[in-house]
């Protein structure tokens, strides 16, 4: 078989791997909208937890902006109260008699000791007294600073002499001080209503006011606070710098060449949260607002990266879910594909054993074996035998039909041929292959036709030639017909012989009795033309010759009946039994010779017979016993009839001579006689012609007597069915 | 036996027909009677053709006694012919034969027999029964006119 057998199953497999491409198709749509949901799913999470965390971050800093606000603003109120009290109150009068009295080391000790105590109590590095031209009267300070206030310090003092109010003034940064610094002074009124000196109290904003800006409530790697002030076109920080080493003050910008600053932004006047690029250049979220009752900024900054930091680890951690569930789902599909590739792969392994199969079958075979399309009766596959025997390649087979290869196959009666196969397990048909060099063959087609699960069912056909078949039913029929012709002949033969048979007895009868009736005849002539010259002996000669003729003529006679019945064709009809024997009895009216007889006959039924056979039955066993009840003082005779096994069974008893049992198988042959003719006259045919017409009609006969004691002859017929019914 | 023909007796044995004529004679029936040989010669006799051509007797004839066996035409085929021919169909034909067959009786009846004798062996019997159908058809019997 080539590799191309097997269409049918071949297709069969196909047919099964077409779910597996289905299913391939389905399960990449599967998991392309998986993948689409859980994308679309953690971007979506991602949009909005990012989002969330974006507002708290802001909201935070906010909130720590606005802390941090009213830290400032307390801390400013705290001195401005500090600059109030020292230059009010009991610390005023203390202030003005020590003017009045500068030698009084006493109160001289008692404020300075007081204003050294306010020093490390309020964050200030000195507190001094000086007069309205700010010369240093009294000096409290705490480590080595400077005895002389700084330049700015007189500008300040001289505007505080000149508002009679407390000046607040701004950080900064001079040759005799080494930290930055801020000066706050407050008018001592003296008695006259006149200004008599100046509180100055000195702030090294390091020791308090820096850590309270840089300090953050909450642990962040990059949130900052800034202090900035304007001062014409630039903006100057003010405190420290976390992420730069510089000093206070150092660090300036310009307002208008820095739009995405926020300390820029922030002295523009803008407020609120703003997003831009801080000193470093890094992007930031702020908060700006202007402190109150300052000309402060304060700018609280995170750095971008840190707010978004949380977003993108939550990113991170979404993007590590949906991976992991995209791997998850991918794993469950591609598990549940490859459970079904490898069901299918069974699948299509159980489909080539049942192939291989079905090949080793189709090969193993010795018929031809086609699967037809029952369509079309086009052939899909045929095995190698098939190809052999036809004497096509399977290439050429696969290409042909049932119409190629049968030359009386008419496509019309293909309708009915597969209604037939579809209906009965199997098919059988006789008929015709035409093998390729045209040779032709008797065949007997077994047809079986499957139905496919889906798509084309087939029929499976083997042929088998039956050409020694159909050449030994041939030779049978050759012998039939020759014992026919034989039987023919035989029966031919014996038609002639009893066609011969006929012939002689026919003969027997007119030209042997014709010689007889010339000697019997003859002899009386003589007997009576010269019986004066005849004497008693010749006469008693002429007595003997004419009985011997008619002994004999008798004898022809029966003869001829015993043939005759022997040979006549029964013609079966009804007979009434009653009728028939009372005629019979009638017409033995001459052999009784005019005895007195008694004649019982029962009820007889009918019976089915040949009526002239039956009649002859009847003669002669009615004349038999009126023959041998001859010597009877009273003769009777009685015919009855039973029924026995369906047949009838009559009866002819006498009260005769009887005879001894011992001969009774002798009674019904031909020429067999009990008695000598001096005794009782007869041929001995009688009986023979009964027994012949019994059997005939599938009876039989019998007899029973004893030597005085009268005899008793049976014999069967059938019933007549009909007639008893209509009865 | 050349005045008018009553009786035909149709019989090729001479025996037989001798105890024939002579059993006719007894009953005073001979004086008419013409005997032939065989099949032929009876219809030449009876239609006049023949040996007999230019006497016909048909319409004399009061009985044929005709045997069944018989040389050149059989008995049964005269009787046959005589029985379809109208002319002679109203003759009355008694056959006369030996034979017992029931096939013959059945035959000669269906052709339309007047009577069917089988010849006795005995002589007195025969004799007798000649006598008696002698008797019957030429006195007893009327023939239609």
């Amino acid at each position: 078989m080539t590799t191309e057998t097997g269409n049918a199953v071949n297709d069969s497999v196909r047919r099964a791997s077409g779910p597996g491409r289905l299913s391939q198709v389905f399960m990449i749509g599967i998991l392309a909208l998986l993948t689409l949901i859980l994308i679309f799913a953690g971007f979506s999470y991602y949009r909005h937890s990012a989002l969330n965390i974006q507002a708290e971050k802001v909201n935070e800093l906010k909130a720590i902006a606005a802390l941090k606000i009213q830290q400032i603003v307390s801390w400013r109120s705290e001195r401005v109260t500090d600059a109030y009290m020292n230059s009010s109150g009991l610390v005023r009068s203390r202030i003005l008699r020590f003017l009045k009295n500068p030698a009084d080391e006493e109160l001289r000790e008692s404020l300075i000791s007081y204003w050294r105590m306010l020093c490390s109590s309020g964050g200030y590095r000195s507190i001094y007294l000086v007069s309205t031209r700010c010369v240093p009267l009294l000096v409290a300070e705490t480590g080595s600073t400077s005895m002389i206030p700084s330049p700015d310090a007189r500008k300040i003092v001289s505007l505080a002499v000149a508002s009679q109010t407390v000046i607040f003034g701004d950080f900064v940064q001079c040759e005799f001080y080494e930290h930055v610094h801020l000066d706050i002074a407050a008018p001592v009124q003296g008695e006259d209503g006149q200004i008599a000196a100046v509180i100055l109290l000195n702030i090294i904003p390091d020791k308090l006011l820096f850590p309270l800006v840089q300090s953050w409530p909450t642990p962040s790697r990059t949130a900052e606070t800034l202090l900035v002030r304007r001062e014409g076109d630039e903006v100057v920080f003010l405190n420290e710098l976390r992420h730069q080493a510089a000093q206070p003050l150092t660090v300036r910008h310009s307002v208008s060449a820095s739009d995405d600053l926020p300390a820029a932004a922030a002295v523009r006047g803008k407020t609120g949260v703003f997003a831009g690029r801080d000193y470093r250049g890094v992007n930031v979220v702020a908060d700006l607002s202007p402190i109150p009752d300052s000309p402060w900024f304060m700018v609280a900054k995170v750095d971008r990266d840190e707010i978004f930091a949380e977003a993108r680890s939550r990113g991170k951690l979404i993007l590590l879910l949906v991976c992991l569930s995209l791997i998850v789902s991918f794993t469950g599909v591609a598990f549940w594909y490859n459970q079904s590739q490898v069901s299918l792969i069974e699948e299509k392994f159980r489909a080539e054993q049942q192939l291989s199969l079905s090949r080793a079958i189709m090969t193993a075979v010795n018929d031809t074996v086609f699967v037809v399309d029952p369509e079309t009766a086009k052939f899909r596959d045929v095995n190698e035998v098939c190809c052999s025997r036809m004497g096509f390649s399977h290439e050429e087979m696969v290409k042909m039909g049932v119409a190629d290869i049968d030359p009386i196959f008419d496509m019309k009666e293909w309708p009915g041929i597969i209604a037939r196969a579809r209906q009965s397990d199997s098919l059988t048909v006789e008929s015709i292959h035409q093998r390729k060099d045209g040779t032709r063959f008797p065949v007997e087609i077994s047809c079986r036709y499957y139905c496919a699960e889906k798509g084309q069912d087939y029929l499976i056909a083997s042929a088998r030639d039956i050409s020694q078949r159909k050449q030994a039913q041939s030779e049978l029929t050759k012998y039939q017909h020759r014992l026919e012709e034989l039987v023919a002949e035989r029966t031919a033969e014996l038609e002639a012989v009893n066609r011969e048979l006929e012939a002689f007895s026919y003969s027997v009868s007119h030209d042997l009795k014709a010689p007889l009736r010339s000697i019997d005849g003859f002899a009386r002539y003589l007997e009576e033309d010269y019986g004066k010259v005849i004497d008693d002996e010749g006469r008693r000669l002429i007595g003997i010759i004419r009985g011997s003729a008619k002994e004999m003529g008798q004898l022809i006679t029966d003869l001829l009946a015993f043939s005759r019945m022997s040979r006549k064709e029964l013609e079966m009809t009804t007979i009434d039994m009653n009728s028939l024997a009372n005629d019979v009895w009638k017409q033995t009216e001459g052999l009784r010779d005019g005895r007195k007889i008694s004649f019982e006959v029962g009820n007889l039924p009918a019976i089915r017979g040949d009526k002239t056979a039956i009649r002859e039955v009847l003669l002669n066993l009615l004349a038999n016993s009126i023959k041998f009840t001859r010597l009877s003082v009273k003769p009777q005779i009685e015919l009855s009839a039973c029924e026995n096994d369906g047949q009838i069974e009559f009866m002819v008893k006498d009260n005769g001579v009887g005879f001894d049992m011992a001969y009774k198988d002798k009674l019904f042959c031909v020429f067999q006689r009990l008695h000598t003719s001096e005794e009782f006259e007869g041929t001995g045919i009688g009986l023979a012609i009964v027994n012949r017409v019994i059997q005939r009609h599938g009876g039989k006969v019998r007899a029973e007597g004893k030597v005085g004691g009268g005899a008793v002859f049976y014999f069967t017929l059938h019933a007549d069915a009909d007639f008893e019914r209509a009865k | 036996m050349e005045s008018m023909v009553e009786i035909l007796l149709v019989e090729d044995n001479p025996r037989d027909e001798e105890m024939t004529l002579r059993a006719l004679k007894k009953r005073k029936l001979a004086n008419h009677v013409h005997v032939v040989r065989d099949g032929a010669e009876a219809l030449d006799f009876i239609f006049g053709q023949g040996i007999y051509e230019g006497k016909t007797n048909k319409n004399s004839l009061k009985v044929i006694l005709l045997d069944l066996k018989l040389p050149k035409i059989s008995g049964l085929e005269v009787l046959a012919r005589l029985k379809q021919n109208p002319e002679t169909l109203k003759i009355p034909i008694v056959v006369l034969t030996s034979s017992q067959e029931e096939r013959d009786m059945v035959e000669s009846y269906t052709l339309g027999v007047n009577s069917y004798i089988v010849k006795p062996v005995d002589f007195e019997k025969f004799t007798e029964a000649i006598g008696e159908l002698g008797l019957y058809w030429l006195v007893i019997n009327k023939p239609p006119l």
